[in-house]
């Protein structure tokens, strides 16, 4: 079991770390709201992975609550990128 | 029986974990700011979902079967589908809008 | 009401459509290359309720390789159109293909097989 969390644990870094390096190198906003979506979600994957490996319970509360709260940050940035105009 | 589900797990847990890799990777290549967002649902209409039925899975190894936790793990994947579009559909419309550098390879344009 | 049994139905098609989709991006982005080349095409609909709208951009959107970056509403004359951000536009008449395909499961889910083939087969206006 812990093979499978530590290995994706990785997996998920490597894909944060992938899209961070893109926000060094491409700086249009656009790019920066894909990007900080991409990190929220790997953020949701580790904490699942690493609670899965302490067996706590209320992981399923966790990732429904990840998912129903989620949208506020990206319509957010949306907002942000118009500059308020709808 | 025990094997068998670790394998599900692994499959489920490994397998979403790679959906993710595999948007993060398209990211790190495309070439503009749409499509970025564009390759973004693969990693939300797949790989999420994956890892947390495989996180379901494992609870109920652990804790045993109940409704609740299956209305949960639903509320999840729904969430986790339905509010991505609908994010990436905001976020795409002001992309567009705010007048992100389009990719100069974009033809036909039927927009512009 | 929806059929549920539908429902399922095309929720699985578009499921596979996904899987198929990141499938397809990751292979172009794995192998040296790239062969991307971005279109927006203009997708006139034939759904007429605000649901079957809705659900057709977001079923655009969650697929890989596709999103909707802008949804007119009928005005006068011209019906609803999504504008489609498509990752491998080099055929417009291919995009729109698969899109069509989409809309005419997603009629079948919500007015059933018979309306939706009378639906599909006019152009929409």
């Amino acid at each position: 079991m812990s093979v499978i969390v530590w290995t994706t644990v990785a997996i998920l870094l490597l894909a944060a770390v992938l899209g961070l390096v893109r926000v060094m190198t491409a700086r249009d906003d656009a790019s920066v709201a894909a990007v900080s979506d991409l990190v929220y979600f790997c953020a949701v994957g580790i904490f699942l992975m690493i609670g899965m490996a302490a067996e706590s319970i209320v992981l399923l509360d966790v990732a429904s609550l990840a998912a129903l709260v989620g949208i506020l940050a990206t319509v957010s940035l949306a907002r942000i990128l118009t500059r308020g105009r709808r | 029986m025990s094997i068998v589900l670790t394998l599900v797990i692994g499959v489920l847990c490994i397998g979403g974990a790679l959906f993710v890799l595999t948007s993060a990777w398209a990211m790190l290549r495309a070439r503009d700011g749409l499509s970025r967002i564009n390759v973004l649902s693969g990693a939300t209409g797949m790989g999420v979902p994956w890892m947390v039925t495989g996180v379901y899975v494992h609870h109920v190894w652990v804790h045993g079967f109940d409704v609740v936790d299956l209305i949960k793990l639903f509320v999840a994947i729904a969430g986790f589908i339905i509010m991505s579009s609908v994010a990436s559909n905001a976020l795409g419309r002001a992309a567009y809008r705010s007048g992100a550098q389009l990719d100069p390879a974009t033809d036909p344009n039927d927009l512009a | 009401m929806l059929n549920p049994v539908r429902t399922v139905v095309y929720g699985g098609w578009l499921a596979a459509e996904v899987v198929r989709g990141a499938l397809r991006i990751g292979a172009d982005v794995v192998t040296p290359g790239l062969r991307m080349s971005p279109a927006i095409v203009a997708l006139p609909l034939h759904c007429e309720t605000d649901l079957e709208i809705s659900t057709m951009a977001s079923s655009i959107t969650i697929t890989p390789g596709t999103i909707t970056v802008g949804i007119a509403p009928r005005t006068g004359e011209s019906p609803p159109t999504l504008y489609v951000h498509a990752l491998y536009g080099q055929d417009r008449d291919e995009v729109v293909a698969d899109l069509r395909d989409m809309e005419r499961r997603l009629l079948v889910m919500t007015r059933g097989r018979q309306r939706s083939d009378r639906a599909m087969e006019v152009e929409p206006s």
